[in-house]
This record gives C-alpha cells, sequence and structure tokens, in this order.
C-alpha cells in the first residue's frame, strides 16, 4: 500500500447508489412512450390515407 | 450452502447447460431484442414511401435497441438469481427473513469460494458494478406472485413465424397472350398450353399470444409478404413414399417410415423374426404437424426467382403459369407460404434435392420422424408455412381437324329439329284374350315394345316421326313444348304450306334450327358436353370425333342435300345450313368495329334455302336420318347426362332467362372488351392504386391493434420491485459490500418478511457498454 496522498487525483465523488422502488423497468417505459406515440402517428396517417381513399373513390 | 451461486453468461458460448438460468433469461432477453429489431426494421421498410414521423419514432427504437443487443453481445456478465424455488422449497425457508437476509445471502455469495463463477473485483485493476432488482413482501404467496412477473419480463417462449395456407387456390388454362381462359367453349378454340396457378395471400387471424411474438411475426407478414413454393406433381398423392426414397423425384405422395415399437415378436409373424423387435409405419410430418406429402417437382416464386410474379402478387393475388406442360395430363398443385433459402437454385420448375437424412427425429415429441426442410444455409432454417389444399388442372388435347363445339352445337340442332326432346307415345299394354292387361311375374304390366331390334318403329305404337323421341327429353330444358313441324318436303308440301317470303313481314318462315330458343337449348348442351370432354381423356373425345367423321353408323341417306354425305358430321351441316345476310347495320358497325359482325338478330338475318328445306322435310320422316342422328345422341348420352328425372337444368342467364340473343350480348360484350382494353392499363393502375390504400389503411389499422397488444403486454409487466444500480466499482470485493449497506431507501422487509432478487454483474477494463446496456434496460 502506497501512502501517497490520493485526494487530488480522485474524480469527482460519484452519486450514491440509493434503492429505488419501480413498477416498471426503464425500457419499458421507453417502450410504452414510443408505442404511444406510433399509435398517434399511425392514426392520423390512417385519417389522411382515407381522405385520399375517398377522394379517388368518390370524387373530389 | 445458504448462498446462492453466481454463474457466468456469455452469449457466445454454445450449449452450455451449466449456464442455464442465467443463460435463458438474458439470452431469452436478447432474442427479445432481435424479434422487436426485426419486427422495426420491416415496418421502417414499409414506410418509406410514406414519409411520415412514423419513421423517425422507429429510428429511435431501433437505435436504442441496436446498442442494446451490442452491448450485450459484445459481454460477459455475472448473474445471480436469489429466487425460490416452490418444487425444492415449497415454504420458501431460504427466503424469509426479509431483505436482511437477502443482503447477507448477496455478500456471502460474493465471498463464496467455491463458486468459481462469482464476481471478483481486484482494486485498481478491472472496473465493475452491479444491478439487483429485490422482491420484498411480506409473505410467501405474494414473494412467488411478484418473482413470476418479474421473470417474465425475462422469459416467454418465441414461436417461429407460422404462415398459414394460402386461400383461393385454383388451377386455370391460360391461353397465348396469358390470359386466363375462363369459357368452356374458348379451350376448344385455341390450343391452350400452359396452366395458370392462382392464390391470395392467407388470412391471418390474431390468437391470444402472452408474448406477441405470434403477432409480430403475422403482422410482418403483412408487411413482407414470404416466399412462396409450387408443389406440382403428375400423379395422384394418393401413394405412400417409403422415407428411404425420398431422393427420387419421380415419387409422390404421403412419406412414410418405420419405427421401433416397445414390442419383441415371440414368433416369426408379418416378415418380422422371432425375437425381434417389431416395427411400426408411421406418417412423416413437416414442421407444422401436417403430414409431409412429397411432389415431383417444385418451383419458387420470391424477389429472386420470378421477381415479376412476387411484386404482382403484392396487389392481393399472385399467379404462376406452368408452361412446362403436357396435354391431356392431369397435374396436382399445392401452394405454400416460407422464409428462409431453399436449396434449390432453378429458376423454373424442378426438383427439389431431397435426402433420407432430412427426416429428423423430434426430441419434444417421443422421437416422433418429421421432415426439415433443406435450406441452402443449414444454420438458418427454412420456415415452411402451411400449405393449400390440392388443386387439379388438365389442358386437353385437341384435334385441329375436329371443331368440338361446332359439331356438339350442329348435332344438337338437328336432333332438336327432329323433335328428339319430345317425349315417346305412351306404350300399350299387352292384352288377354280376356281383354286384361297382362302382368309379369313381378306383377308390373307387361307393355308391347315400340321398337324392332334395329330400331325402325312398330305400327301402330310407333312411326317413323318417333325414332329418336324421348332420347332428348332430360336436357330439352326450356323448349320442352316446342314441337318442329316441316313445311314442305322434297315431294311437296304439308298440308298446303308454303316455305316463301311472308307478305307482311318480308321474311321466309324460320326453321327450327334458326329459332332463338332451339339454339340456346342446343349452346347450352353444347357447353354441358364440352365441360365434361375436359374433364375426360382426349380419348373420350377422340372417339366422339370417330362417331361424328367415321362411317355413318345406319348407312347413307340419299335425301336431298344429304346425297353423298358420308359421316354424320356432314350430314348435320347439311340439314342445319344457314346462309348469313348482314344487314345496313352489320354492314356498318362491321366497318366501324373493323371485324365481321355474324350475329343474326340486329345486324342481319340468316336464311335457309329451299333445297335445305325440303330436305329436312323429308328427313324428318326418313328413318336412316332419324336413326343416324339418335345414334350420336345415344353416344354423348352415354357418356354423360344421365340421371333420374326430375333433374335440374343448366340455364344460363343470358341465354335462356334474357329475352335477347345471347349471342349478339356475346359479340357486344368482346366489343365493349376491346374497348376496354384500350383503357385497361390506366384502369389497371387506378384500380391498383385504390387497391394499394385500402391494404395500407387495413395494415395501419392491424398495426395500431398489434401497438396496443404491446402496451397491454407491458402493462402485464407492472410489478412493485425496489432497484438498485451501483456503478463505477473499482475497489475489491469490500466496496461491493459497502455500495450495498450504505444504499438508501432500501426495502422495507423485516426478519418476518421474504425477499427475493435477481443481481446482475460486471467486471471489465471497459464497463461502458454494460453500463449503457443495464441503464437503458433497468
Amino acid at each position: 500500500m502506497s501512502d501517497e496522498p490520493k485526494a487530488p487525483e480522485t474524480p469527482e465523488e460519484p452519486a450514491k447508489p440509493q434503492w429505488e422502488y419501480k413498477t416498471e423497468f426503464g425500457i419499458n417505459t421507453k417502450l410504452r412512450d414510443i408505442v404511444h406515440k406510433a399509435i398517434d402517428a399511425s392514426s392520423a396517417e390512417i385519417v389522411s390515407l382515407k381522405r385520399k381513399l375517398d377522394r379517388l373513390t368518390y370524387g373530389s | 450452502m445458504a448462498a446462492p451461486n453466481w454463474q457466468s453468461f456469455a452469449i457466445e458460448i454454445p450449449g452450455k447447460d451449466l449456464l442455464k438460468k442465467a443463460r435463458n433469461a438474458l439470452e431469452t432477453l436478447l432474442v427479445y431484442m432481435e424479434v422487436v429489431k426485426a419486427f422495426l426494421e420491416t415496418i421502417k421498410a414499409f414506410l418509406v414511401d410514406f414519409g411520415n414521423p412514423l419513421k423517425a419514432l422507429l429510428e429511435a427504437l431501433l437505435n436504442l435497441i441496436n446498442t442494446l443487443i451490442e452491448a450485450l453481445k459484445r459481454t460477459g456478465v455475472y448473474a445471480l438469481y436469489d429466487l425460490p424455488d416452490p418444487f425444492t422449497d415449497p415454504k420458501l425457508l431460504r427466503h424469509v427473513g426479509g431483505f436482511q437476509a437477502l443482503k447477507q445471502r448477496f455478500k456471502g455469495s460474493l465471498v463464496d469460494a467455491q463458486d468459481l463463477n462469482r464476481p471478483q473485483p481486484i482494486k485498481g485493476a478491472l472496473q465493475g458494478g452491479y444491478f439487483m432488482i429485490v422482491a420484498d413482501a411480506n409473505g410467501p404467496a405474494r414473494l412467488i406472485a411478484l418473482v413470476q412477473t418479474l421473470l417474465k419480463f425475462f422469459g416467454g417462449e418465441f414461436l417461429k413465424p407460422k404462415y398459414q395456407p394460402p386461400s383461393n387456390v385454383r388451377v386455370v388454362p391460360v391461353g397465348t397472350d396469358g390470359d386466363p381462359i375462363l369459357a368452356v367453349t374458348k379451350i376448344f378454340k385455341e390450343q391452350v398450353t400452359a396452366l395458370a396457378i392462382e392464390w391470395s395471400l392467407p388470412t391471418t387471424v390474431p390468437s391470444d399470444d402472452p408474448a406477441f411474438q405470434g403477432l409480430a411475426s403475422e403482422l410482418s407478414q403483412e408487411f413482407f409478404p414470404p416466399s412462396w413454393l409450387i408443389e406440382r406433381s403428375e400423379k395422384p398423392l394418393n401413394n405412400e413414399v417409403q422415407a428411404a426414397d425420398i431422393g427420387q423425384a419421380l415419387q409422390a405422395g404421403q412419406v412414410v417410415t418405420t419405427v421401433p415399437t416397445q414390442f419383441i415378436a415371440p414368433k416369426t409373424t408379418f416378415g418380422v423374426a422371432a425375437n425381434q423387435i417389431v416395427k411400426r409405419k408411421v406418417k412423416v410430418k413437416d414442421q407444422n404437424g401436417d403430414p409431409f406429402i412429397k411432389f415431383q417437382s417444385y418451383a419458387i416464386i420470391s424477389p429472386g426467382n420470378n421477381p415479376a410474379s412476387f411484386f404482382l402478387g403484392q396487389l392481393g393475388t399472385f399467379r404462376f403459369i406452368d408452361t412446362g406442360i403436357e396435354l391431356d395430363k392431369t397435374y396436382f398443385y399445392r401452394v405454400r407460404a416460407y422464409s428462409g433459402n431453399l436449396s434449390f437454385q432453378d429458376q423454373e420448375i424442378g426438383a427439389l434435392q431431397f435426402k433420407s437424412s432430412d427426416i429428423k427425429s423430434n426430441m419434444n415429441d417421443g422421437g416422433s420422424p418429421y421432415f426439415q426442410w433443406p435450406a441452402a444455409d443449414p444454420a438458418s432454417p427454412v420456415v415452411m408455412g402451411r400449405p393449400s389444399a390440392i388443386v387439379r388442372g388438365k389442358v386437353p388435347k385437341l384435334n385441329p381437324k375436329f371443331d368440338v363445339i361446332e359439331v356438339l352445337r350442329r348435332l344438337f340442332l338437328a336432333a332438336f329439329s327432329m323433335n328428339f326432346h319430345l317425349p315417346l307415345p305412351p306404350p300399350m299394354p299387352v292384352k288377354d284374350v280376356q281383354g286384361k292387361d297382362v302382368l309379369d311375374a313381378q306383377k308390373n304390366i307387361v307393355y308391347k315394345p315400340q321398337f324392332t331390334p334395329a330400331g325402325d318403329p312398330i305400327p301402330p305404337q310407333t312411326t317413323v316421326e318417333d325414332i329418336g323421341k324421348g332420347s332428348l327429353t332430360k336436357l330439352s330444358g326450356s323448349i320442352a313444348s316446342f314441337a318442329a313441324i316441316p313445311y314442305i318436303s322434297l315431294k311437296g308440301s304439308f298440308a298446303g304450306q308454303k316455305y316463301n317470303v311472308n307478305e307482311a313481314t318480308g321474311k321466309l318462315p324460320q326453321m327450327p334450327w334458326q329459332l332463338r330458343r332451339v339454339r340456346f337449348a342446343a349452346a347450352r348442351n353444347t357447353v354441358k358436353f364440352a365441360a365434361f370432354f375436359l374433364d375426360v381423356p382426349a380419348s373420350v373425345v377422340e372417339g366422339f370425333r370417330a362417331m361424328m367423321q367415321g362411317p355413318l353408323p345406319a348407312g347413307p341417306s340419299n335425301i336431298g342435300t344429304l346425297i353423298g354425305k358420308t359421316t354424320l358430321q356432314e350430314m348435320v351441316f347439311a340439314l342445319t345450313q344457314v346462309e348469313f345476310t348482314q344487314n345496313a347495320v352489320g354492314k356498318a358497325t362491321s366497318a366501324l368495329l373493323e371485324t365481321d359482325i355474324v350475329s343474326t338478330d340486329i345486324f342481319g338475318d340468316s336464311t335457309v334455302d329451299h333445297n335445305t328445306v325440303a330436305t329436312y322435310g323429308s328427313a324428318f320422316s326418313d328413318a336412316i336420318v332419324r336413326r343416324n342422328l339418335l345414334a350420336g345422341i345415344n353416344y354423348l348420352l352415354a357418356l354423360a347426362g344421365q340421371g333420374v328425372p326430375p333433374n335440374w337444368i343448366q340455364l344460363s342467364i343470358l341465354r335462356d332467362i334474357i329475352p335477347w340473343s345471347g349471342q349478339i350480348l356475346y359479340d357486344l360484350l368482346a366489343k365493349i372488351q376491346a374497348l376496354f382494353d384500350a383503357f385497361k392499363g390506366v384502369i389497371e393502375e387506378l384500380k391498383a392504386f385504390i387497391d394499394l390504400l385500402i391494404r395500407k389503411i387495413d395494415t395501419m389499422e392491424r398495426f395500431i391493434e398489434f401497438l396496443i397488444e404491446i402496451l397491454n403486454y407491458i402493462e402485464s409487466l407492472s410489478v412493485g420491485f425496489y432497484l438498485l444500480k451501483v456503478t463505477g466499482l473499482d475497489g475489491d470485493v469490500d466496496q461491493w459490500f459497502e455500495a450495498l449497506d450504505t444504499a438508501q431507501n432500501e426495502p422495507p422487509s423485516t426478519y418476518t418478511g421474504y425477499s427475493a432478487a435477481i443481481a446482475f454483474a460486471y467486471l471489465a477494463i471497459d464497463v461502458a457498454a454494460f453500463e449503457t446496456a443495464f441503464g437503458a434496460i433497468f
């Protein structure tokens, strides 16, 4: 063991680990967020496609 | 030993049973990621032309998943499962003592010298960290429930995509221009040389699927339809093929093999020697559990082979044209979807090289034999879908010198003109000397014969004009009540009638074969018998040709225009001769459409010359002519058209119900078709575009349903748990303990509680990838 002082070389202290109470994993939260956005975007896309189809079928 | 064991984990190491749980869980996670990634990539490709905000979202998710996969693949981790096992420890005694006990077990596992797989941090040499997921409960039942939900995240069986059988499979003959021929009559007009097999995409019905892999695969089929395998055989498939013979291309049928039973034959029986194991025959199945039926040849439709068919098929109906067929031979076809690369290189229809080693044993099913489709790369097996029903097709061989349709039509016209459709006069009972009916042994009335064995009438029961009557009664249809009456004969007129132009109409009277209803009845029966000829070998048609073009069955006739006619064909043509004269409308229409319009009723008139009319009048009462015609009709009736009255009759809406000339309507339709063809390209494109839009909407709606399924699945994973992330460790095991001891907000269970944990730990020189992966997942 060396007696050399370590203090100046020590990087800034990382945040102390602590327990978190969670109800789901992080990836599921992200996935849910993206799925919600995908549902919104798909619904908008369907509306636009249906409008296009109506125009083609019945004329504008 | 109280402390659970650490297990090392590396995804690249195959088949190490030691790794069991850890391997299962993390590998499952990896596969989960791969499935989601593959699914998202298909959606992304599908959205190429959409240019919508979904793409950006999908990119984001893909990047995230890519990072996870790469990180997980590159690294090895340690996994600790401190989970209850109700089978060996039903009271969960190992997990009693709550979180504090769990903490001690965790610490113990890190210093368990007998556990060679434990992480062994070395101060200053390696960086490390760990993630602990703790289920904390106040009773064993609750702990089990928590752990089950937690494991669901890692577990789940990953199913292979299962392609459903294609629908609407049919075989149709195609003409030289590649268009399907749907009219029976047209097949006999033009020698067909190819068969087209058509089918539609299978309909997928989503089912309950907790891990939604099935849904993912079904949906990806919607986006990326699979390749298709067309199976063909020249012989019926109700044979058996021994497994050892599947390499022989010509063999076709259900593949069977023998498997040993648990029995030993005590004495020689059925070819089994005494004291030998009895074997039994079993059907080989394919990967879907359906019986494996080997066909003789195979063709592929995929973006690589037959790209035109493949891409056209995306609009809904796939079509494969089989030009390598022999005439007058029946072919059996089946279609199925598949993915992967079959070891099959031919562009055209050809044989697949099967080896008896392709038949493998399913060790999850007591070793039952199944067929593994040969893949180009054995490392990536082919996923074969379920087959369609077997359909068959045949192209008849036509004699160019024999116009089946026209000869049939003329024969029926002549027969109807001779009243063959009218019933015979009722038979007369035989009377005894007392004037009573004579009965036979069965007490049935005995009737007098109506004809001699040679077919001549026996007056007074029948006359010459009764020959042939009754033969077409069952086929008369709408002319059942019509009776043909000749105007004149070669010897003069009947009852003072004349065959002259009617002063009121300016037209000649119409002969029976000119009448619309007689023409329709003849055409209907022509189609019926022509359709029958399509189903039977060409030799039957050839027999009919011999009848019509061979010597006259009842000898030649010396009446009028029939003199010198040596065949039945010549006779019926002469009897039903008509001359067509185009009227002004016909001429103008012909000039406009640049083709000769030959329909009567609107575009012109048909007339019958005086000689033909007179010949018909004489032939009407001629036994030879009648017996000749009857021979032709009887030949047809012997082949088909039998049945017990009352019979259903075939009606053609255009010909029989709508009071218009079917022929003219057909001609007009043909011309409309010609005009339509000119615009066909544009219309087809528009139609295809509309279909594509509808398909996209449907697919997007299913996509949303799928997304909602994912949401439901995510919800089902919700469970309360405690998570501790410890990163940036570079000390020895004491530093790991300290991190655990000093972490705040620890799970609250006391010594009466129950705790279980899953921990993942890593130790490496560079831990950035681990931290990214675990940070993203947990």
